[in-house]
């Protein structure tokens, strides 16, 4: 049995020790905002904070955790920087497939964590980990520099409310529907 | 629905008269129904009013978009939404999205089957949405005439609402839409002018954007279906190889362990998550029946196709006589061109969620090519087409990939075979070993160059893997009924894949080459095929991701032979081409041509792609040693009208680090039949911090759209090589690039 923090809320899971903290979180906390994407700490997608530290957990075994606090893309939804950051991808137009970007965040949010006004070098630093397919890179980079801006001074919101809150929530309409026991579902009659 | 129909049937009679007063005095307007009803044959949801397919109204109100086109980033979770709410008079936001199931009527018009590839989304949606939102309007407001008891001109639709201004009245959509969904769809209507667009070439929204910062976008991987299991499949590491038999002693002593079994492409290995699956297949021996296995690596294979090279091929293009106007120039160029096999890595590894039942099969899937997914899932289960519903998810990339069904076979063999659900999810590694690969090309070009350094004859023959005998072979199962004996209907797509081989030259070889567009007198353009036996399929950009670096490093190097600036030889040969050439000349311009800081090169390309023509300028430069640095990289592109500008914008940066990934390092290497590089660390990409700046300038046209996903990476490697080539003198006629020190 393995007792840690997760998303601010104490956790036991008697899994085995050996299990990726990853798919500790997948497969049996069944929250999926932190991604599998090479399974050897190469990509990024998986990017969590362990005690506040940008963490792969992929390559992290669960046991390692024991104790200590674990936060994924869910949990830090309104944490003030994440909050900033979300603003600024948004703004920016940051996701393409969007696959990556739970990782691009949580590294970027450690990054401003530590360091409130980041150089372009600094970025690249911070978030050369992280792989993107899309090459959404240039925007990332813009879009930490504007997440840091705003937080930097918070009256600062010009072009970013008018994108917040205006019905962007559709997507949810697009989560897997559960399967009822065999041939008792029938789709589409009317 | 019993209600609205009894009030409909008395409607329809005054309806159709009012639709027929509304639609008679529209003399300019385009057709919209003809004989289509522009409906689903069957409702997703048995609650909504269906305007059309791809519009609904629930009963509290909801504007229900159904999007039939998969969102793997490029964006039509945006610009498809854009199109019918600029003629519906709504807030693209005020569309709740669905996806579409599978259907007749979502068939992609540019391919006759319902998927998402080929740039078409926008360029195959342009027309049919704007009508389908202007027609939903009209019966929306014809509902609302008959139902307030005024006349259709004294209604104005706006921002969901319709107004009756002169009694102060309004109301939303919603409460007319079980009338309206009733009427026949609409003759005739009229589409807004490009000046009274409001949506259309100015939203700049990401709708998708909220909902994947916040981690609640559901991918396939994602998937949640009570009761599932999660499978891995072990394969066969040589192409081509087939399992014999296997040891799973040691598998199934992992906790969690659910079952081993052999399916189609290799060994399934099933348990209740993807650790103890994982370790499980780890564990598994497997015997491997080798005996129709490749044998031989690409070295080989690109030594077979520098031999072919050597034949003459089947004819793709010619123009005057290219052997003569050769044999007599006084200065003969000849270049060589190699390229790879190179994976998709898709940042979601393969993944797809299967039930199948008795009665039913459900399909959870990150895919490109919905449309064959029944056929196929009947061929495997037996069941009945119309019993397999699919539903598609978010992509986490597609690139092509993701038109292909290999990770759907497998989870609908497993998940019948267990009559359980079952998700089934590639590692990294399974996905750069298993996937089917941009086929590798060899070029073999001569050139001519004449008084003034004019050139006379392009001469190109290119040797390349034919990707549509395979797609023949491989997807052709889902076409046929599945009563057809499997023996019968592998004999008669192996007969049409080696025809097709035998007798066409490959589209996806030679496109981008045999409509090169610089003006040359004597022209031949030659395809030879060859068959290594590694799976190809569709890469981003497809033929154009070879055949432009082939063309625009040999135009270049005529250039520099002729003694001209690469510029200003490609511009004169394009005077026939002027949207080539209109690109060519603002990507100059704004990249500063010919005026490079100190220490910085530049190189120039130009491709036309998927109805799209873009150029794009390079600056380099070379550190001692070798070291290579890309500055910027300065893109100009003509695609027609616009939909939504900087999703535009955001594809030609994604082109353009997809492209330069490859030619900086994609390599796909064979060694005895199987693939030697497994993960990022061996098959990197870009990162961040080699992510160059990237300004993109569009130009404004009232031409038809074109495509965007692809047409930004054609051009880059060549744009790249160029301006190595006018940093160092060394012309790099192989990818990836290796810069000598």
């Amino acid at each position: 049995m393995i007792t840690f923090m997760f998303n601010g809320e104490r956790q036991q899971l008697d899994v085995a020790a050996d299990m990726p903290l990853l798919w500790a979180i997948r497969d049996h906390l069944k929250v999926n905002g932190t991604k599998f994407g090479c399974g050897k700490g190469l990509c990024g997608a998986c990017t969590v904070h362990l005690d506040g530290a940008p963490t792969r957990s992929c390559v992290l075994p669960v046991a390692a955790v024991a104790g200590r606090a674990v936060t994924t893309i869910e949990g830090a939804e309104h944490d003030p920087v994440m909050t900033a950051l979300r603003r600024a991808w948004i703004e920016y137009g940051v996701p393409q497939c969007g696959y990556c970007q739970s990782g691009q965040l949580m590294s970027a949010a450690a990054l401003l964590n530590g360091n409130s006004r980041p150089s372009d070098e600094d970025i690249d630093s911070a978030m050369s980990g992280n792989i993107c397919r899309c090459g959404t890179y240039s925007r990332i980079r813009k879009a930490i520099h504007r997440a840091a801006a705003t937080l930097a001074s918070p009256g600062d919101t010009a072009g970013i409310e008018q994108y917040a809150g205006a019905g962007f929530g559709n997507f949810v309409e697009l989560k897997a529907v559960a399967v009822a026991p065999a041939g008792a579902r029938e789709e589409g009659q009317s | 629905m019993n209600t609205v129909v009894t009030s409909r049937r008395g409607f329809l009679k005054v309806g159709a008269a009012a639709g027929g007063g509304l639609l008679l005095g529209l003399s300019s307007g385009c057709s919209v129904s003809g004989s289509q009803t522009y409906k689903t044959g069957k409702p997703v949801a048995d609650d909504t009013a269906q305007l059309n397919a791809w519009l609904h109204v629930t009963p509290a109100n909801e504007l229900v978009f159904y999007l039939d086109k998969s969102e793997m980033g490029q964006g039509v979770t945006t610009g498809l939404p854009v199109l019918v709410a600029e003629e519906l008079e709504v807030d693209p936001a005020q569309l709740q999205l669905r996806m579409a199931p599978v259907d007749d009527i979502y068939k992609n018009t540019a391919f006759g089957m319902q998927l998402t590839g080929g740039s078409t989304s926008i360029s195959s949606s342009w027309e049919l949405l704007q009508k389908m939102g202007a027609a939903a309007r009209q019966l929306l407001l014809a509902a609302a005439a008959f139902e307030w008891q005024v006349e259709v001109a004294e209604l104005r639709a706006s921002d969901g609402l319709i107004h009756h201004d002169a009694s102060g009245r309004s109301a939303p959509y919603g409460e007319f839409a079980a009338i309206a969904s009733g009427l026949p769809v609409p003759e005739v209507v009229k589409l807004k002018d490009k000046k009274d667009h409001k949506l259309i070439g100015k939203y700049n929204h990401r709708l998708d954007a909220e909902v994947k910062t916040t981690g609640r976008a559901q991918f396939g991987v994602d998937t949640e279906v009570p009761g599932a299991a999660v499978a891995c499949v072990v394969r066969c590491p040589q192409f081509g190889g087939r399992v014999e038999g296997f040891t799973d002693t040691r598998a199934r002593q992992v906790a969690g362990l659910v079952d081993v079994f052999a399916i189609s492409t290799g060994v399934a290995v099933v348990a209740d998550g993807y650790w103890p699956a994982r370790k499980a297949a780890d564990l598994l021996e497997v015997d491997w029946n080798l005996a129709d296995a490749v044998r031989i690596g690409s070295d080989d294979m690109m030594a077979e196709a520098r031999r072919l090279g050597r034949e003459s091929g089947k004819t793709a293009r010619e123009e005057g006589e290219p052997e003569r106007a050769l044999a007599g120039a006084a200065t003969v160029v000849e270049a060589e061109y190699e390229l790879p096999y190179l994976a998709h890595a898709t940042m979601e590894p393969m993944n797809c969620t299967a039930a199948v039942t008795a009665e039913s099969c459900d399909i959870w899937a990150p895919t490109q090519l919905q449309g064959l997914v029944p056929g196929i899932a009947s061929a495997i289960t037996g069941l009945a087409k119309d019993r397999v519903r699919v539903h598609t998810t978010f992509l986490g990339g597609g690139f092509g990939r993701r038109a292909a069904l290999d990770f759907v076979v497998e989870a609908v063999e497993i998940s019948k075979h267990l009559q359980r659900p079952v998700k089934v999810i590639w590692s990294r590694e399974d996905d750069m070993q298993h996937d089917f690969y941009r086929p590798l090309a060899y070029h073999r070009l001569r050139g001519a160059i004449g008084e003034g350094g004019r050139p006379l004859a392009w001469q190109q023959r290119i040797v390349s893997p034919s990707i549509e005998g395979q797609t023949t072979a491989v997807m052709g199962t889902a076409f046929f009924p599945h009563w057809v004996p499997d023996g019968l209907r592998d004999g008669i797509l192996g007969s049409a894949r080696y025809l097709q081989e035998a007798l066409t030259v490959s589209r996806g070889a030679v496109e981008g080459a045999d409509d090169m567009p610089y003006a040359i007198d004597n022209l031949a353009i030659e395809y030879k095929q060859f068959n290594p036996g590694v799976p190809i399929g569709y890469w981003r950009s497809v033929g154009h991701s070879h055949t432009a670096f082939a063309v625009e490093s040999f135009i270049d190097e005529l250039a520099h032979a002729a003694g001209a600036d690469p510029f200003a030889y490609r511009r004169t040969l394009l005077a026939q081409a002027p949207r080539h050439r209109g690109v060519l000349e603002l990507a100059a311009d704004k990249a500063g041509w010919g005026r490079a800081a100190a220490g910085r090169y530049q190189g120039i390309a130009v491709h036309r792609s998927f109805g799209s023509y873009v150029a794009q300028v390079a600056e380099v430069s070379v550190a001692p040693g070798g070291k290579l640095h890309i500055h910027r990289v300065v893109c100009a592109l003509d695609c027609g009208r616009v939909v939504t500008p900087d999703i535009v914008v955001a594809q030609m940066e994604s082109g353009i680090v997809f492209g330069i990934s490859a030619a900086l390092y994609g390599a796909i290497d064979i060694d005895q039949g199987a693939v030697s590089q497994s993960n990022f660390h061996d098959y990197p990409v870009l990162r961040i911090n080699e992510s160059p700046q990237i300004e993109v300038y569009i130009v404004d046209s009232d031409e038809a759209p074109g495509g965007v996903g692809e047409p930004a990476t054609p051009p880059v490697a060549a744009a790249l090589t160029n301006a190595v080539y006018a940093a160092t003198g060394q012309r790099l006629r192989q990818l990836p690039v290796k810069l000598k020190a």
